[in-house]
């Protein structure tokens, strides 16, 4: 493990607790956090009931009748010990159309005042990196995605929608993401997508996983309406 | 195959159950019934399993009727529910004959009530369970909450329920009357709106951070239950709260219980359909075992916190449990024994 990282276990109230890890950089968290969370869930621990990852942590929800916080906190750290990390993960490859028309980047006046960039600018740049997931949660298969171009880091809504339109691609601060249904959100909307992110009949039930890459390809409208319309 | 059918949607009234668990890592809620307790209790009543679906009930207006003669109890909030022109009586089993329509309306006590049907609501389970989660249309029937003409399957009756039915369901009853065992489960019951419901919690990871006289007014004073309360979280109105130092945190985990408190405003109490993680300090989480009682306290009812270690918490869970164990033996007993009516 990174000699620098240091791990701390707090409980989360009387039936969960957290993981968290100080001092570990972004691009080192996700092998770290998905390591921790796999080796939780692979050990039976006795009262485990399920690990889920976030940034820089792992929260892990138990049954106290089973194991009591002493135990689960003893448990866990003894687990953790000799964890091995990959170098990386790596996932798999995953085209997002977007269509940017202006009548879904509902901040498209906001974000070309406070970027200072025409709005065909901030399509191109916002379509033509790599993005890696780091993170599924908040939401049924909402993501945070890393690696958007650093001229469009963008602080979030003062007061968040009420309501953000399924499908809603946004940025909220250095991160990127898409909004799988309609729900109340702080992002400045962009774009949004036909593609369905949550699709609970199906194994894993979101489409996109950590690890994996994604890079957003932009759609006109009628091609939305008709990609949306097949799915 | 029994049939349930819905005659009035009212306010919200969802199939719930435990919960889904194990779905958390993709964003899922872990959601089931607000009112676990009462959840459990109305399900021991008709011999069913602690995670077979019931119907919750939030706040008025639902009614339902049998295509078959069933096994019901009926827990939780007191909707003061009625069929036949009279009133059904709580936390009892109740055979009801074929056709009878039972309807609920405000509440007399609480916001969540619960009727649990001998053979459990039988809808398909998503993702390992039937909770209704309106929001990503997950579990339940079509992932919404109930509307008239609505038709539910009901699943098999245990050996327990038909037993229970058995002893209640007299020959002689030519008015085919619904009937109700002479006894009934204590507690429980939700505390009356006009009174103080003291709520036992534990220190957040974050409470240390509030200035020292909000950390005394945390725990000293009333909070009042916010009108836009849901199934999401509960908002408290009080004291100003306010941290030595402003807080910016990356987004955590919550969990139910959790109590977060965003930067301009009032707490929030996280409840069963929260999200999967929040970005606000945590000053507090409400004990397991108090959830329900927190659950049931209606808007505009007055809360107040007590503080208790994370030990007594764990303490009071395994309490609940064996309080729980000796409900279900007891159930069991008054079948063996023929003790009933």
């Amino acid at each position: 493990m990174n000699a620098k990282a240091k791990t701390e276990i707090h409980p989360l109230g009387d039936s969960a607790l957290i993981v968290e890890w100080k001092n570990v950089s972004a691009s080192d968290a996700l092998p770290l956090v998905h390591a921790a969370a796999s080796k939780i869930s692979a050990s039976k621990l006795d009262g485990f009931i399920e690990a889920v990852p976030g940034f820089t942590s792992v929260a892990v929800y138990y049954e106290p009748l089973r194991a009591d916080w002493p135990t689960m906190n003893a448990s866990i750290r003894k687990c953790l010990a000799k964890l091995t990390l990959p170098k990386s993960i790596s996932g798999k490859r995953v085209e997002i159309p977007v269509c940017y028309d202006p009548e879904f980047a509902l901040d498209q006046d906001r974000l070309c005042e406070h970027l200072g960039l025409p709005f065909e600018k901030i399509i191109q740049l916002h379509s033509s990196v790599d993005y890696k997931v780091q993170l599924i949660g908040f939401a049924p298969g909402f993501c945070y995605l890393a690696g958007l171009p650093e001229p469009l880091t963008m602080p979030r809504l003062s007061f968040p929608r009420v309501c953000v339109p399924a499908g809603s691609v946004g940025i909220g601060h250095n991160q990127t993401g898409v909004y799988p249904f309609e729900i109340p959100g702080g992002w400045n909307l962009i774009g949004r997508t036909p593609a369905k992110l949550f699709r609970p009949e199906l194994s894993p039930p979101t489409l996109l996983s950590p690890g994996d890459t994604v890079r957003f390809t932009p759609i006109s409208r009628d091609e939305f309406t008709s990609l949306r319309d097949r799915r | 195959m029994s049939e349930l059918r819905v005659v009035l949607g009212g306010v919200s009234a969802t199939v719930q159950d435990l919960g889904r668990w194990q779905f958390q890592k993709f964003g899922v809620p872990v959601g089931g019934a607000m009112d676990l307790a009462a959840h459990r209790l109305a399900n021991a009543l008709v011999g069913n399993p602690p995670d077979a679906a019931t119907i919750e009930i939030a706040w008025f207006g639902f009614g339902f009727s049998l295509s078959e003669n069933a096994l019901v109890a009926i827990s939780g909030a007191d909707l003061q529910p009625t069929a036949q022109g009279r009133r059904i009586p709580l936390h009892r089993p109740i055979w009801f004959p074929a056709e009878t329509t039972i309807r609920f309306q405000h509440p007399k006590s609480g916001c969540y009530a619960y009727v649990a049907i001998a053979g459990g609501i039988a809808t398909p389970p998503m993702l390992e369970s039937r909770a209704t989660y309106s929001r990503a249309n997950l579990g339940g029937l079509d992932g919404r909450p109930l509307q008239p003409s609505d038709v539910l399957p009901i699943g098999h009756a245990t050996s327990l329920a038909q037993a229970i039915a058995a002893t209640l369901s007299r020959p002689a009853n030519p008015l085919r009357e619904f009937c109700a065992a002479n006894w009934f489960v204590d507690g429980n019951e939700p505390i009356p709106a006009g009174r103080t419901v003291f709520i036992q919690s534990i220190r957040g990871r974050h409470f240390e951070s509030l200035d020292t006289a909000s950390q005394r007014r945390f725990w000293n004073s009333d909070f009042v239950v916010a009108q836009d309360s849901d199934r999401m979280g509960y908002r408290l109105v009080g004291p100003e709260l306010s941290f030595a130092k402003p807080m910016q945190l990356a987004s955590g985990a919550v969990s139910r219980g959790t109590i977060q408190l965003p930067p301009l405003g009032n707490p929030i109490a996280l409840m069963a359909d929260a999200a999967t993680s929040g970005g606000y300090p945590n000053i507090a989480h409400v004990a397991t075992t108090e959830l329900s009682k927190l659950a049931q306290a209606q808007p505009g009812q007055t809360i107040r916190f007590r503080e208790i270690e994370l030990a007594c918490a764990q303490q009071l869970i395994a309490e609940q449990a064996e309080h729980f164990r000796q409900v279900q033996r007891a159930i069991s007993f008054r079948v063996v024994s023929g003790a009933w009516r």
